[in-house]
C-alpha cells in the first residue's frame, strides 16, 4: 500500500499557525461552555418548572400514567329457595363509557363503536362530544362484545365491571323476588326489602403500571377487595312455586277468571312454600305471572272465609259449643239491610257445625251478635287483620278493620261474614293456620335464613308467635272446618286419602265508585278456599282466591278445586302421609254427625238464649226474640243477598 | 558487568565473623496490602450483589407477570364459572325441564290429549288401518 503524504503538512509549524490554533482552540471551548451553560440552564428552568411551579400537576400526571385506581364492583348476594337452588343471581357483564375529553376523531370512532354495539353511530357521537367527563354508552354488555369494544382500542372509550341480576327461572316467582334497576339496586319484592342486605362493598384495586399494562412489582400496591351482598335462603321451594302457579293459572283460564293469587305453607313455623300471583293478559288473553306479590299488596273482602274468626271467637267466649243449635231463618235485617242465605232453607234449628260447613249467613251473623261488635273486633285483630304481617313485604297492606266506634247499624250484619272488612290473602290463611296450629298464631315467614361472606347462616327471627284461641277450640273449629269439605260446600276440595279442613268464601268486589256494582250495574265477585291438610295433623295450608270468575262464582266451584290440586301436589312432594292419630280427638264425639241434613224446624221463628245444657231452644212462631232490637225500617232489600255466600 | 566479574565479586566479598541465627519470619507479599485486598473483596460483593440485584429484578418481573396472567385466568374463569352456574340453573328450571320433556321426550300435561298427524315424510305403513295392513302383508 502507498502513502501519500502532502508535502506542506511536514512544513514545522509557524508562529501564525499556532496564533489561530489557539485562538480556534479558544472559541471552540467557549463554544462548548456555552452549550453546557444553555444546556444547565435549560435543566434548571425545567427543574424549577418541575420542582416549584408545577410540582403538583406533573405529580399527577405522573400517577395518571402509572398509577391505575379501579373500583371492584361487588357482587350482589343470590337469593335461594329452601332447597338452594338460585332464583336470582349476579352474572358478570360490563359496561362501555366513554370520557368526552379524551376522544380524538368523535365521528370516527362513534362510527366503530357504533358497530360493534349495535347502535346508532349519531346517538353515539352526542355521547362523544357532551359534556363532562363520563357517559355510558351501552350498560350489560355480553363479553363478547365487550373484547370487541376492547381489541378496537379507542382512546376515551373504556369499560367497567357491571355485574347483572338473571333470574334463572324466568318469570317463576318473579313477584317474590322482585326486580333489580339497570343500577343493581332492588326496586321491588325481597331485593327491595333486603336491599341493603343484599347489596355488597365495593372494593378498590390500586397498582402501578408499566407501558405495556402488566403490574410493576415492587410498586405501589394497594388490594381492598370487594365484599359481597349476603345471600338469601327463602322459604319458597321452586318447585311448588311451579306447580302453584301452573295450577292456578289453568285454573283461572278454566274458570274464564280475571286472576287469581294462592298461598301455601306451612302452618306449625309460617313458612311460606309458594305464593303464586296470575292475571290474565289484556291482549292476549293468556293467564300469566303477574310481578306484583297480590298476596301481601292486595286486599279483598274474603267473605264467608271470615265466619272461621266469628265462630272461633263465640266458642271461645263460652258462648257456643260446635253442637249449640241456632235457629236460622232465610234471612235477617239490621240496620236497615237484609242479610239473607245464598240457598233459601227456610227457617231452621242448625247447630254452630252446621252453619259452618253450610255458611250460613244469617246464622253467623247471630252468633256475632252474641258476641258483639268489640268482642269481634278485638278477634279479628287478634287474628292478624288490620297490621302487617311480620315479613314486611314492600307495599303490604294492613287491610281494613272498622274499629267498633265506627261501625254502622249493618255492620254487624256484614263484617262477621267478611264483607265491609278488607284483608290481604296472607292474613286469611294465617288465621286458618291459627286454628291449624291449636290456636297458636305462628307470623308468616318468607325467608328462612341469610348467608355472609363467610358463608356463615344466620337464621332469620321471624316475629313472635302468640295464644289466638285456647287449644280446645281450634280443635273444635278443626273439626268443624273437616266438615265444610266432608258435606258442606267445599266438597270440592277434597283429596283422596286425606282429611281436609277449609272453608270456601264468596264476596262481592268493591268497586272504584264505592259500591259493589260496576257502572253496567255488574256485581263482580271473588271466591275463596282456604284450608289446611291432613286435618288430624296440619302439614300444609292453603289459600286460592279466583278474582272475576265467570263460569261460576262460588268458592266451592272455583277455588276448592284448585286447593285439591295444590294439596295433592304438594302432599307427594313432602312425602306427607294420612296421619294416624287425630289431635282432635277428643272432641270428635261433640260434633254433630247428622248435620249433613238440614233440621228443617218450620214452626220456629228465632230462638232463646241457650238453657243451662248450653243448647238454645227455639221460640215459638211469632214469638220476638228477647235479645233483638226492634226491627227497623228496611231501606234496601237486597243488598246483600248474596253477601258470604260460601 | 559480565558475569565472571560478578562472580569473582561475590567470592571475594567476606563473610561475616559471626553468623545471625536463623529464624522462621512472615513476609508480607510485595504489593498486596490489607486494603487493596479488602477492596477486591467489596468490589467483588458489590459486583456480585449489583448483578443478583439484576437477576432479582429480572425474576421479580417475571414472576408478577406470571402472577399478572394467574390474576387474568383466574378472573376470566371466576366468569367462565359464573356463566355455567347460571347455564345449569336455567337447565335445571322446571319451566325448561317441561318443555324439554313436552318437545323432545314426547310428554304431555296429564288430562291433556295429543294427536297424533302423519306427513309426508312419515313411513306410510305407519299409518295404515289394520285392514289395509294385513292387506299389505298379505300381497
Amino acid at each position: 500500500m502507498t502513502v501519500t503524504v502532502d508535502p506542506r503538512r511536514l512544513r514545522p509549524p509557524t508562529r501564525v499557525d499556532a496564533r489561530a490554533r489557539t485562538v480556534t482552540t479558544r472559541r471552540r471551548v467557549l463554544v462548548v461552555l456555552g452549550v453546557l451553560v444553555l444546556a444547565i440552564t435549560s435543566v434548571a428552568v425545567k427543574l424549577v418548572d418541575l420542582q416549584v411551579l408545577r410540582p403538583d400537576d406533573y405529580r399527577e400526571l405522573s400517577v395518571s400514567q402509572r398509577v391505575r385506581d379501579e373500583v371492584l364492583a361487588a357482587d350482589r348476594g343470590a337469593i335461594y329457595d329452601r332447597n338452594g337452588v338460585e332464583l336470582a343471581i349476579s352474572t358478570p357483564s360490563q359496561a362501555v363509557f366513554v370520557d368526552p375529553a379524551l376522544i380524538e376523531d368523535a365521528p370516527a370512532a362513534a362510527a366503530q363503536l357504533a358497530d360493534v354495539l349495535g347502535l346508532d353511530p349519531d346517538d353515539v357521537e352526542n355521547l362523544m362530544t357532551g359534556d363532562g367527563r363520563f357517559a355510558y354508552v351501552a350498560r350489560h354488555v355480553p363479553d363478547d362484545v365487550a373484547v370487541q369494544v376492547g381489541e378496537l382500542g379507542l382512546k376515551g372509550v373504556a369499560l367497567v365491571d357491571e355485574p347483572q341480576r338473571v333470574a334463572p327461572n324466568g318469570e317463576l316467582g318473579r313477584s317474590i323476588v322482585g326486580l333489580t334497576d339497570i343500577d343493581g339496586l332492588g326496586i321491588s319484592g325481597l331485593e327491595e326489602r333486603y336491599g341493603d342486605l343484599l347489596t355488597g362493598t365495593p372494593g378498590r384495586l390500586t397498582l402501578e403500571q408499566a407501558p405495556d399494562g402488566g403490574t410493576i412489582p415492587v410498586g405501589e400496591h394497594h388490594y381492598q377487595p370487594a365484599v359481597p351482598g349476603h345471600d338469601l335462603v327463602l322459604t319458597i321451594d321452586r318447585t311448588m312455586q311451579f306447580e302453584v302457579e301452573r295450577i292456578l293459572a289453568a285454573q283461572v283460564d278454566e274458570a274464564g277468571a280475571k286472576g287469581g293469587v294462592a298461598v301455601v305453607s306451612r302452618p306449625d313455623t309460617g313458612e311460606l312454600l309458594a305464593v303464586a300471583n296470575i292475571t290474565r293478559d289484556p291482549e292476549t288473553g293468556a293467564a300469566e305471572v303477574d310481578g306484583n306479590m297480590a298476596a301481601f299488596t292486595t286486599v279483598y273482602e274474603p267473605g264467608s272465609a271470615m265466619k272461621l274468626v266469628t265462630a272461633s271467637a263465640a266458642i271461645e267466649d263460652g258462648l257456643v259449643e260446635p253442637a249449640t243449635e241456632i235457629v236460622v231463618p232465610d234471612s235477617i235485617t239490621l240496620g236497615g239491610a237484609q242479610f239473607s242465605e245464598h240457598d233459601y232453607h227456610g227457617t231452621v234449628s242448625w247447630p254452630v257445625a252446621k252453619i259452618i260447613s253450610e255458611s250460613s249467613n244469617v246464622g253467623t251473623i247471630k252468633l256475632a251478635q252474641q258476641l258483639g261488635k268489640d268482642r269481634v273486633y278485638q278477634y279479628l285483630r287478634s287474628f292478624g287483620f288490620g297490621e302487617r304481617t311480620a315479613v314486611g313485604f314492600p307495599n303490604e297492606q294492613t287491610g281494613h278493620v272498622m274499629a267498633p266506634a265506627d261501625w254502622w247499624g249493618s255492620s254487624m250484619g256484614t263484617i262477621p261474614i267478611g264483607q265491609g272488612v278488607s284483608v290481604t290473602p296472607v292474613q286469611m290463611l294465617f288465621a286458618y293456620n291459627a286454628i291449624a296450629n291449636g290456636g297458636a298464631y305462628v307470623p308468616p315467614r318468607l325467608v328462612l335464613e341469610t348467608v355472609d361472606p363467610d358463608d356463615a347462616r344466620h337464621p332469620f327471627v321471624a316475629g313472635d308467635e302468640r295464644q289466638v284461641v285456647d287449644e280446645d277450640t281450634a280443635d273444635k273449629m278443626n273439626l268443624m272446618l273437616r266438615g265444610v269439605v266432608k258435606e258442606g260446600t267445599g266438597r270440592n276440595a277434597a283429596v283422596d286419602g286425606y282429611t281436609v279442613a277449609g272453608k270456601t268464601g264468596t264476596s262481592r268486589k268493591p268497586q272504584p265508585n264505592g259500591g259493589y256494582a260496576d257502572e253496567y250495574g255488574i256485581t263482580r265477585y271473588q271466591a275463596t278456599f282456604v284450608g289446611f291438610v291432613p286435618a288430624e295433623a296440619p302439614q300444609l295450608s292453603v289459600i286460592v282466591i279466583i278474582d272475576e270468575p265467570s263460569t261460576a262464582i262460588f268458592g266451592g266451584a272455583v277455588a276448592a278445586p284448585a286447593f285439591a290440586r295444590i294439596a295433592e301436589v304438594g302432599l307427594r312432594r313432602y312425602d306427607v302421609a294420612p296421619p294416624a292419630t287425630d289431635r282432635a280427638e277428643r272432641w270428635l264425639e261433640s260434633i254433630p254427625h247428622d248435620a249433613t241434613e238440614p233440621v228443617v224446624r218450620r214452626d220456629v221463628a228465632t230462638a232463646l238464649p241457650p238453657d243451662a245444657d248450653g243448647r238454645v231452644r227455639a221460640l215459638p212462631a211469632g214469638e220476638p226474640d228477647p235479645r233483638l232490637a226492634p226491627p227497623t225500617t228496611v231501606t234496601t232489600v237486597t243488598t246483600a243477598t248474596t253477601a258470604g255466600a260460601g | 558487568m559480565t558475569r565472571a566479574e560478578a562472580l569473582a565479586r561475590s567470592v571475594a566479598r567476606p563473610l561475616p565473623a559471626e553468623a545471625p541465627p536463623l529464624r522462621l519470619a512472615w513476609v508480607r507479599a510485595e504489593g498486596r496490602s490489607l486494603a487493596g485486598v479488602a477492596g477486591t473483596v467489596l468490589f467483588g460483593l458489590l459486583l456480585v450483589a449489583v448483578l443478583g440485584v439484576v437477576v432479582f429484578q429480572a425474576l421479580l418481573v417475571q414472576t408478577q407477570s406470571r402472577l399478572d396472567g394467574l390474576e387474568r385466568d383466574l378472573v376470566a374463569e371466576q366468569r367462565r364459572a359464573d356463566d355455567l352456574r347460571l347455564t345449569v340453573a336455567e337447565l335445571q328450571s322446571p319451566e325448561r325441564i317441561a318443555q324439554a320433556a313436552e318437545e323432545r321426550l314426547g310428554m304431555i300435561e296429564p288430562g291433556e290429549v295429543l294427536y297424533l298427524q302423519h306427513d309426508a315424510d312419515d313411513d306410510a305403513r305407519a299409518v295404515l288401518t289394520p285392514d289395509e295392513e294385513a292387506a299389505e302383508n298379505g300381497r
